[in-house]
């Protein structure tokens, strides 16, 4: 006997061409809708881990190696994707912030340590965002005080305006000035063949001495932070986005981690191609000396700091403060008004205030703080990916997002490296000559 | 005092951990609590090299 084909299946073969491009024009459409609507932490985390401290790695990276780790950062593009996507699945399977899943899953040890250890860390990190943001506006001689009071000024008005949507949208906004370096990169003509063939191909520029293994290390440590775990796990819940919104969550990150990529590669590009050999420390120093080539690119490129530093700024501060209020039960999403939450907003305003003020101090050991982040994230970072490696395995409460035996092998190994290479950058950044 | 009770509730409320002590999960939180004591252990010597270096 014949089978009928199954009612799909004859639908599709009765209907024409035209009606199918239409409905598959509406699916495309949809789907897009979808995405918009959950699209933001992965893109907005992403590009906001290429902070001050960031550009700053990058623009030195490129003065020193030309073009010549590009692959290096092709390669970290899906380290930081594999790290931050199981953030997504924890979130939206437990509704919990990572703070509250490590004193939940762990006990008050862990839990304590994680949360003095990310605000000590948050604090640090802070301090150096606004650092990089007022070294980015002396360039245009606006003097630190006006930067931090403006920035402060700005940074609290984007979160009592009470609604989550709105602050991812301002966030948005922001993330689209760390584009800025792409038209650096276009206005000082690099060669396309000679990115492609000394950039692309991995290789080791000299030669792979201590020093190539310090700057391996660095953008390793600025690619992957403990507070982007926290953040995004944090927004994530904010968002409200569920089990059946991860595949599109996912997609943000993948998404955000490609912009990563791009903006970390443009920057390079731009400091490789005119400044190979030129002794760069910071990205300040970056732009001042691209001005002196070109004033639209040291403008541009005090810009794009500027930029980097607000953003990290604004998540940096509200991972802390999204992890306090977890912890101690506190209202705090970005959807509640002061009233209702205020503990949260005042733990996010006095993060903001202190690391503004310590700039300000007169003869602040800048220096040392910004030595201090790379040790204190090192203490913080394994912790993080290893807990998160666990709550990822645990199959009661993740159900079907749980790793499967294909993700553990790569998160795993992900994991044990950055831990490693983290490490010996920590211990590189205390005792400098080790490596030498 | 209010911060102290609060943090004395929060310690009752998340007292026992929730997630199954497998042998991996106690391998791994051991591990953790090795590096986090050399890490520590690493930056008294520096402190203490600084300190005698003045």
């Amino acid at each position: 006997m014949k089978e009928t084909p199954p009612i799909a299946l004859r639908l599709r073969k009765s209907i024409g061409l035209v009606p199918r491009i239409y409905y598959g024009w509406r699916r495309g459409i949809k789907w897009l809708g979808i995405f918009l609507a959950v699209s933001g932490p992965g893109i907005i985390v992403m590009l906001a881990d290429n902070d001050a401290g960031g550009i700053t790695t990058y623009a030195a990276t490129g003065a020193r190696y030309g073009f010549g780790l590009l692959w290096f950062l092709v390669i970290l593009g899906p380290v930081a994707y594999y790290v931050q996507e199981m953030t997504v699945r924890l979130g939206a399977v437990t509704k919990r912030g990572h703070a509250e899943a490590i004193f939940d899953a762990f006990g008050p040890f862990w839990g304590w340590f994680s949360l003095l250890d990310l605000i000590l860390t948050d604090w640090l990190t802070l301090i150096t965002e606004f650092i990089g943001m007022t070294a980015a506006f002396s360039i245009f001689h606006i003097p630190p005080f006006i930067t931090v009071i403006a920035v402060s000024i700005v940074m609290i008005l984007m979160v009592l305006q009470g609604r989550y949507w709105t602050w991812e949208k301002i966030a948005f906004l922001f993330c689209i000035f760390n584009l800025v370096y792409i038209p650096c990169a276009i206005i000082v003509h690099p060669s396309a063949s000679d990115i492609v063939r000394t950039g692309l191909i991995p290789n080791f520029p000299g030669g792979f001495d201590n020093q190539m293994f310090f700057f391996l290390m660095a953008n390793i440590g600025t690619t992957i932070a403990p507070w982007m775990v926290f953040f995004q796990q944090s927004a994530v819940v904010d968002k409200g986005i569920n089990e059946k919104d991860v595949p599109w969550s996912k997609l943000d990150t993948a998404i955000g981690s490609g912009f990563t990529v791009l903006v970390a590669g443009f920057v390079i590009i731009t400091t490789g191609a005119v400044l190979k050999g030129a002794p760069i420390e910071s990205a300040a120093q970056a732009a001042i000396a691209l001005g002196g080539i070109n004033p639209w690119l040291g403008t541009l490129l005090a810009i794009g700091l500027f930029d980097a530093g607000f953003l990290g700024g604004i998540c940096i501060s509200l991972a802390s403060s999204w992890a306090f209020g977890e912890v101690f039960g506190w209202a705090h999403s970005l959807n509640n008004k002061i009233k209702e939450a205020p503990w949260f907003y005042a733990m996010y305003v006095i993060l903001l205030a202190t690391a503004g003020c310590v700039v300000l101090i007169p003869g602040a050991p800048l220096v040392l703080i910004t030595l201090f982040v790379q040790v204190i994230a090192v203490t913080l970072l394994p912790a993080t990916l290893v807990f998160l490696i666990l709550l990822l395995n645990d199959k009661e409460r993740m159900g079907s997002l749980t790793n499967t035996r294909a993700q553990n092998i790569i998160s795993v190994t992900v994991v044990a490296l950055i831990v490693v290479l983290s490490t010996l950058y920590g211990i590189s950044a205390l005792f400098p000559d080790i490596f030498k | 005092m209010a911060l102290f009770s609060r943090i004395r509730e929060i310690n009752q409320k998340f007292r026992v951990p929730h997630v199954k002590m497998t042998r991996g999960v106690k391998l791994a939180l051991l591990l953790l609590r090795i590096y986090l004591l050399l890490l520590i252990a690493i930056l008294f010597f520096k402190f203490f090299t600084l300190v005698a270096a003045r």
